[in-house]
């Protein structure tokens, strides 16, 4: 495979699973603080949002020293399941889903509380389990809200360079990711490799922005305001 | 029917404070519970339909106990078997008539409708005239229509009791005389008890055999019919006048 491709490929790999892991956590949180009242709920909501603002750097040195082989969950791992995440490309994915998961949370929270609260009770009404409101009336109409979260997750997981670094490395096929490789590229005086790969992330990027756009303008946002 | 609803309610939002505390004892079918807004109506509605849980008393129907503070006994809204029509219908966005009527009557997480579920379906779509928008969304329906569909969604599961919250309050005032005796024409051929909450006085002397009134979360009246409703010019408050007193006064 050519340098340009096996890069991409690990990006997208990477992406993908830390979007989906980002995606199920977002949308957990999202639904628990939209609808539970508790104590120090704002408090949490900033905790949760925490990873959107601190420097990747900072994240990634939290995760070493936390999936590190002395940190209390890398050491866990080790000794129960022969697991190591540092410098491996799962690594990169707990990284990236960390970096990526308060987009996917913050869109969540917010087209959950956007739901009128009278379409669930009248669910509720026609005799609907508390699952069957969520399925059929609560998701179904926060979806696009989400999706479009998911979306900006999964450009910024493409991004991620930082964090990603810290805990996964830059061995070239293994960890090395997009970002990581137009890095190396420029370092190594490699013109013609950076400008490709960098030609590939910006599509990719604009791809993503305008799909996340035309989810949360064809979303039932609108329509709901009849 | 025999009603009995007698609970206590204390809200608090921004530093106000609201106490509902409603006693109704009725043997109606068409009990209409009459206020100014704010004055507790909806949130009396909503106990009754078991989305808000009250922090004392009792609601029971025809014997069958739904609230008991004491015992701790709450009824949850899904096993009440009420329709409850929104004021502004709340009709799911995102499905069709037909979706909305139907969602009701699937089975399982497969969302089966089985003949039996797709025959009422159909039903209701003929009786509320919706056969023709069965494939619209909410978001494409006049208001009429929209109450007919918040009206069949709420009857496609044959409830026991039909809740309805100020249902011709979002409607153009020509068309909500027409609605209310279409609806009348509706409760005769369903032969269904209904609460129906409002602030208009002409849903009151159109629909109501009972009237309680309700103004600052207490019941101040509470008459059988016939009686008449008149609000006098530049006051808030209504009138009643029961007892048979003549509309051509």
């Amino acid at each position: 495979m050519s340098p340009t491709t096996v890069p991409l490929l690990l990006s997208l790999k990477v992406a993908g699973w830390a979007t989906l892991l980002a995606l199920v956590a977002g949308v957990g949180f999202g639904y628990l603080l939209a609808r539970v009242k508790f104590f120090g709920r704002e408090v949490v909501d900033a905790v949760l949002t925490l990873p959107m603002v601190m420097p990747p750097t900072v994240l990634g040195y939290y995760l070493l020293v936390l999936l590190g082989k002395r940190g209390p969950i890398g050491a866990w791992l080790q000794e129960n399941f022969g697991i190591n995440l540092i410098f491996t490309w799962q690594g990169a994915v707990i990284a990236a889903a960390f970096v990526a998961f308060p987009l996917v949370y913050k869109a969540a929270r917010a087209a959950f509380e956007d739901i009128d609260a009278n379409l669930e009770k009248a669910g509720r009404s026609l005799g609907f389990s508390e699952a069957k409101v969520f399925v059929r009336i609560t998701l179904p109409l926060a979806w696009h809200g989400i999706l479009a979260g998911a979306m900006l997750a999964f450009a910024r997981a493409l991004g991620e360079f930082g964090a990603t670094l810290m805990v996964a490395g830059s061995l070239p096929g293994r960890t090395q990711t997009l970002s990581i490789a137009i890095y190396e590229a420029v370092q190594a005086g490699d013109d013609n490799l950076a400008n490709h790969l960098v030609i590939i992330a910006s599509a990719i990027c604009i791809v993503v922005l305008v799909v996340s756009g035309r989810l949360l303008q064809g979303g039932y946002r609108r329509a709901v305001r009849y | 029917m025999k009603l009995e609803l007698s609970i206590i309610k204390d809200l608090h939002a921004r530093g106000r404070h609201f106490r509902l505390d409603v006693d109704v004892r009725t043997n109606s079918d068409a009990v209409v519970i009459y206020g100014p807004s704010g004055a507790g109506k909806t949130l009396t509605l909503q106990c009754l339909a078991g989305f808000v849980a009250p922090d004392a008393g009792r609601i029971s129907i025809d014997d069958a106990t739904l609230f008991e503070g004491a015992q701790r006994i709450h009824v949850p809204a899904r096993a009440r078997n009420f329709g409850y029509v929104f004021q502004d219908y709340a009709l799911f966005p995102h499905l069709t008539v037909a979706g909305n009527i139907g969602v009701s009557l699937q089975k399982g997480w497969l969302h089966r409708l089985d003949d039996a579920a797709r025959a009422r379906m159909e039903d209701m779509l003929r009786l509320f005239e919706l056969q023709d928008l069965r494939d619209s969304y909410p978001s494409q329906l006049s208001g009429g229509q929209r109450q007919r569909a918040a009206l069949a969604r709420a009857l496609a599961t044959r409830p026991s009791l039909l809740l309805l919250d100020e249902p011709f309050a979002a409607l153009d005032p020509a068309l909500r005389d027409r609605m209310r005796h279409e609806f009348i024409e509706l409760r005769e051929r369903f032969k269904l008890p209904m609460v129906l909450i409002t602030h208009d006085p002409a849903d009151l002397e159109m629909l109501a055999r009972e009237l309680v009134v309700i103004d600052g979360g207490r019941v101040t009246r509470h008459d059988l019919a016939p009686f008449r409703a008149e609000v006098p010019q530049g006051a808030t408050a209504l009138r009643v006048i029961p007892g048979g007193a003549s509309r051509a006064a």
